[in-house]
């Protein structure tokens, strides 16, 4: 899988358009996944994937030859919701009294009211919002190695740590999540 | 089942099946539009970046003349000081330019802990082992503005033939570097740094240890930010 996908790359690369269709096609779901995850809200999710995706277009020169293209994919996906993150919350801070974007509360960290409108929100139960509150370092830990099944050393790698710093930060995440929903449930 | 994946099956569940969502205009049109680009190759990289800085700073040593106290000198401790700073050299431009095999991003964790054990280890050998000649080297009292006193002309020389390198690196890459753009600046920028603080050393006669270690050593430090905040601008996207 990670050799196709770095042919495809290769392919990319030498300026062949259907290669990048046929990555998109393999990429996209499993990063939309992640970014639904870790914002909680879909639309936005998309919207950080198409952004995510056209950083990678622009930096398609700096890919190493033989490379694997997906954590680099999921590195640059979590730089993206960071950006974003920071964007709309410094956006918030001027803006107060007046616009707040719509989904600012999803994305910078904090739960979507249920009284939001948003095209996925109602779908999200107690589950994902415990998700949700968790910060985001401890959320990326978890959505990582509990949620996509990624080893300690490849989730340090998207998130530019040690694999002792995402241990502790996966641990103290699922931990805090475990304590919530029993929280909830009781 | 375990409790992971019991939460997994839970959120898929209420995330539904997700689809692969449809290009945006944007990226369609840019992908349309798209041209081949050369990849990058690391080892081409570094090697350039090495037979450029190393010839360069070798012709500024050459310029700026040698220590007339070297002579006097303990070739065994030239050797090992020189083996430190150029280490420090070899190491940081090698993290810089070469990331891990099958990956793409540079290696920012191991960057950081040998930028930060070098800058502590060079300022600690001039702190801690510096040699001086009677009669041939200069030294003075180490007080706060004599150590000042003397700090500008190395600090300009270090700083000034540490940056050149960096600056160098960074345009070698010439690419839109869209995580790890300031590891990446740091690394070059300490690889800069330990090839002209070497120089600072065969240059400078001064062996005053705080002079050695604190001006010499700081030479690393300094390029290595001022590289890395070069590389925010030189490696992000221009057309943005």
């Amino acid at each position: 899988m990670s050799a196709d996908l770095s042919i495809l790359m290769k392919r990319y690369c030498e300026g062949d358009p259907r290669a990048f269709e046929e990555l998109y096609a393999a990429c996209a779901p499993k990063l939309l996944r992640y970014l639904v995850r870790l914002c909680g809200e879909g639309s936005t999710a998309e919207d950080l994937l198409q952004l995510s995706f056209i950083k990678v277009h622009k930096a398609r020169a700096s890919y190493v030859e033989g490379a694997a293209p997906l954590p680099w994919m999921y590195t640059i996906c979590h730089r993206t919701f960071l950006d974003e993150a920071r964007k709309r919350k410094r956006s918030k801070v001027i803006d107060v009294g007046g616009d707040v974007p719509e989904q600012s509360a999803a994305i910078d960290g904090r739960p979507v009211a249920a009284s939001e409108p948003s095209e996925n929100g109602e779908k999200l139960t107690q589950t994902l919002e415990a998700l949700q509150s968790l910060p985001p370092s401890q959320r990326q830990a978890v959505i990582l190695t509990k949620l996509d099944g990624k080893t300690m050393k490849e989730a340090a790698y998207i998130a530019g740590t040690s694999i002792g710093a995402m241990k502790v930060r996966a641990h103290r995440g699922y931990a805090a999540l475990r304590k919530t929903l029993a929280g909830a449930k009781s | 089942m375990s409790e992971a994946s019991e939460m997994d099956r839970k959120l898929d569940a209420e995330l539904g099946p997700l689809k692969t969502p449809a290009m945006s205009e944007e990226l369609a049109l840019a992908i349309k539009s798209a041209e081949p680009v050369k990849m990058r190759r690391p080892w081409r990289d570094l090697e350039v970046f090495l037979g450029l800085s190393i010839p360069m700073l070798a012709l500024v040593a050459v310029i700026i003349g040698v220590r007339s106290d070297l002579s006097e000198m303990s070739p065994l401790w030239i050797g090992s000081v020189a083996l430190v700073w150029f280490t420090s050299f070899a190491t940081s431009s090698y993290l810089g330019f070469v990331p891990a095999k099958g990956h793409v991003r540079p290696r920012s964790q191991n960057i950081y802990q040998v930028v930060g054990a070098a800058s502590l280890l060079l300022i600690a050998v001039g702190l801690f082992a510096t040699q001086s000649a009677t009669g041939q080297s200069m030294t003075y009292s180490p007080t706060f503005s004599n150590v000042m006193a003397h700090a500008p002309s190395c600090s300009i020389l270090g700083v000034t033939a540490g940056i050149i390198p960096g600056i160098i690196a960074l345009l070698l890459m010439r690419r839109y570097i869209p995580v790890g753009r300031w590891s990446v600046g740091l690394s070059l920028g300490a690889a800069g740094g330990s090839l002209s603080g070497l120089v600072s050393h065969l240059h400078c006669p001064i062996t005053e240890r705080f002079h050695v270690g604190l001006v010499h050593g700081g030479c690393l430090v300094l390029s290595a930010l001022f590289v890395a905040g070069a590389g925010q601008v030189l490696l992000r996207d221009r057309k943005s």
